[in-house]
């Protein structure tokens, strides 16, 4: 398994942590406040806004994409 | 000219708007069934986007998720998490779904499943099992439109008006574009939803408290501060215990990729990276949540003792001074949140009845490509009307059905992960892990004082699935190795 597959089934694996317990146990209290919202709450918005950034890079880093003739639109 | 009128035209004016949106890319499709069903094999990564995004965005996120939040404070939380990295499956099996669908024809989730396990009986289960699912789904998105248009006339129109009108729109575009109406339609409704929350969640709390961070303080230094602390309160008001809070996000995140109306737009996309990028953005559409959670929250102690909880979005509009305009649009994004589900639901249904279902019982001149199509849009006409007589006539209970459902569409994810990683499953297997984690779940669903600790019902069905799969399997004969090699290479 290449390193960047080992790199991020290991986010991956912390973030679901992150999200249930132990992980999320952690963080579930109301104290610090932080952006206006309680710690409990900031803490999902930063484990979703981390998914999106591991799936993101793991995407830019995919060594398959070779086909950049293909249109988006 | 009074106000819950101009509020109508409101609804009208987008009820309008979407009719046409629905109906004009269907002109562009081809007349087939690949055209009504997976919309040529040509949606881009923004059309697959909003359809993935809006047709998770039910009537629920409006009604429910507010709902949640004002009435279990932090257990709401859940709904964020499951999402976050529900939709990474995707990004892994979803490119090779898509690219066996283009070589082999197949538009559903049960054709391709059915075809790697080398069984018809599997096709038909998991037909039965997503028309049971999909009906009070489809149910339950009716019932929400009219409440919601009930509620702003002010009874004025009746509920069986108001869900039959919004429906009758469903209807015709999806009879008429099949997944291209679904597709262009909820890319309208998704946009217009998220402006409504974050416009909603940013401006309650301001006017009610003065902004975000002090209506949450005003809750921590409350009597209720309770609710802020994860996991929140259950049900009956108590603190919810972490057994409970973690496996429901367990088992939501492994149903939330295989719900067959989500997989089966893997067909639709016209290449992995539009399928790829897809699953990768799904977040930024999953963080509209963030608002609508706020909303719930900014009522806890500006209007207690609301009930039920889910009409606390309807509730605030009719305390609060707001502009018509304002009250008119909300109205009009939460029929937009429930008709982009409805209308995914509908078609997925139709489809899948018919492909998976009907198409094994008929005889086979019943199945040239056009019959089946029109086979497809008779069934969409019949499937509205059984959820219709459900929503507005039958008094059966269907929450409960829903509410059983996530733990049942989890059951499919252990074959999917078997249909491309594993080569000893086979067809036996997986009919006995998938009757059997669905049988063990509704057990449990039924009779929760059964369960050994209190876990979601769907955890014991998925460790009765696995191990039937691979029991099962192990026993029985392997299928083809050519078979096997074709899903293995995908």
């Amino acid at each position: 398994m290449s390193l960047r597959k080992k790199f991020f089934i290991t986010i991956f694996i912390l973030i679901q942590l992150g999200l249930i317990w132990p992980g999320y146990a952690l963080f579930s209290d109301i104290y610090p406040m932080i952006l206006g919202l309680p710690l409990s709450f900031f803490w999902v918005v930063v484990m979703l806004v981390s998914a999106f950034f591991l799936l993101l890079w793991y995407y830019l880093t995919d060594p398959t994409h070779q086909n950049p003739k293909s249109s988006e639109s | 000219m009074e106000s819950w009128v101009i509020i109508l035209l409101i609804c009208g004016i987008y009820l309008a708007v979407t009719l046409a949106m629905g109906i004009i890319p269907g002109l562009k499709v081809s007349d087939s069934v690949s055209g009504f069903v997976a919309g040529d094999r040509s949606m881009n990564v923004l059309l697959l986007y909003f359809v993935l995004g809006a047709s998770i965005f039910s009537s629920f996120a409006f009604l429910g998720g507010p709902g949640w939040a004002y009435s279990r404070g932090a257990a709401a939380f859940y709904i964020i998490s499951y999402g976050a990295t529900g939709m990474i499956p995707i990004y892994f099996f979803g490119p090779k779904v898509r690219r066996l669908g283009e070589k082999y024809g197949f538009v559903t989730q049960a054709e391709i499943l059915q075809d790697r396990f080398n069984s018809t009986s599997l096709s038909a289960l998991l037909a039965v099992i997503s028309i049971i699912v999909f009906i009070p789904y489809l149910t339950l998105q009716m019932k929400g439109a009219g409440y919601v248009i009930t509620t702003i006339s002010e009874g004025a129109i009746p509920q069986w008006l108001g869900a039959g009108i919004a429906y009758l729109v469903v209807l015709m575009y999806v009879y008429f574009s099949g997944v291209m109406g679904v597709g262009w339609t909820n890319t309208f409704q998704g946009i217009f939803m998220m402006v409504i929350a974050w416009f909603l969640g940013l401006y309650l709390p301001y006017k009610l408290f003065g902004g975000v961070g002090e209506m949450f303080t005003q809750i921590a230094q409350s009597d209720m501060s309770a609710m802020l602390q994860a996991p929140g309160l259950n049900a009956s008001g108590e603190p919810w215990n972490w057994w409970s809070y973690s496996s429901a996000v367990v088992v939501s995140a492994i149903g939330f990729s295989v719900w067959p109306h989500l997989f089966m737009r893997a067909f639709a996309a016209n290449n992995d990276r539009t399928m790829k990028l897809t699953a990768v953005l799904y977040p930024t559409f999953q963080f509209f949540l963030v608002p609508i959670l706020i909303i719930g929250f900014t009522a806890i102690l500006a209007y207690p003792g609301v009930t039920p909880a889910d009409s606390i979005l309807p509730y605030i509009l009719t305390q609060l001074d707001l502009p018509i305009i304002i009250i008119g649009l909300v109205c009009a994004g939460t029929l937009a949140a429930s008709m982009s589900s409805g209308d995914a639901i509908l078609h997925s249904a139709a489809s899948i009845g018919v492909r998976d279902g009907l198409s094994h019982i008929l005889p086979a001149k019943w199945l040239t490509d056009r019959k089946e199509r029109n086979l497809i849009r008779l069934l969409v006409i019949i499937i509205s009307l059984v959820a219709y007589y459900f929503a507005v006539i039958s008094d059966v209970p269907i929450v409960n059905l829903l509410l059983g459902s996530y733990g049942g569409v989890a059951q499919i994810f252990p074959l999917v992960l078997g249909m491309f990683y594993w080569k000893r499953a086979t067809g036996y297997g997986a009919i006995a892990g998938l009757l059997g984690g669905v049988l063990t779940t509704i057990l449990f669903l039924l009779y929760p004082e059964l369960r050994p600790f209190p876990l979601h019902e769907g955890i014991y069905g998925l460790i009765v699935n696995v191990s039937l799969l691979t029991t099962v399997s192990l026993y029985t004969k392997p299928e083809s190795q050519e078979r096997i090699e074709r899903y293995l290479n995908a």
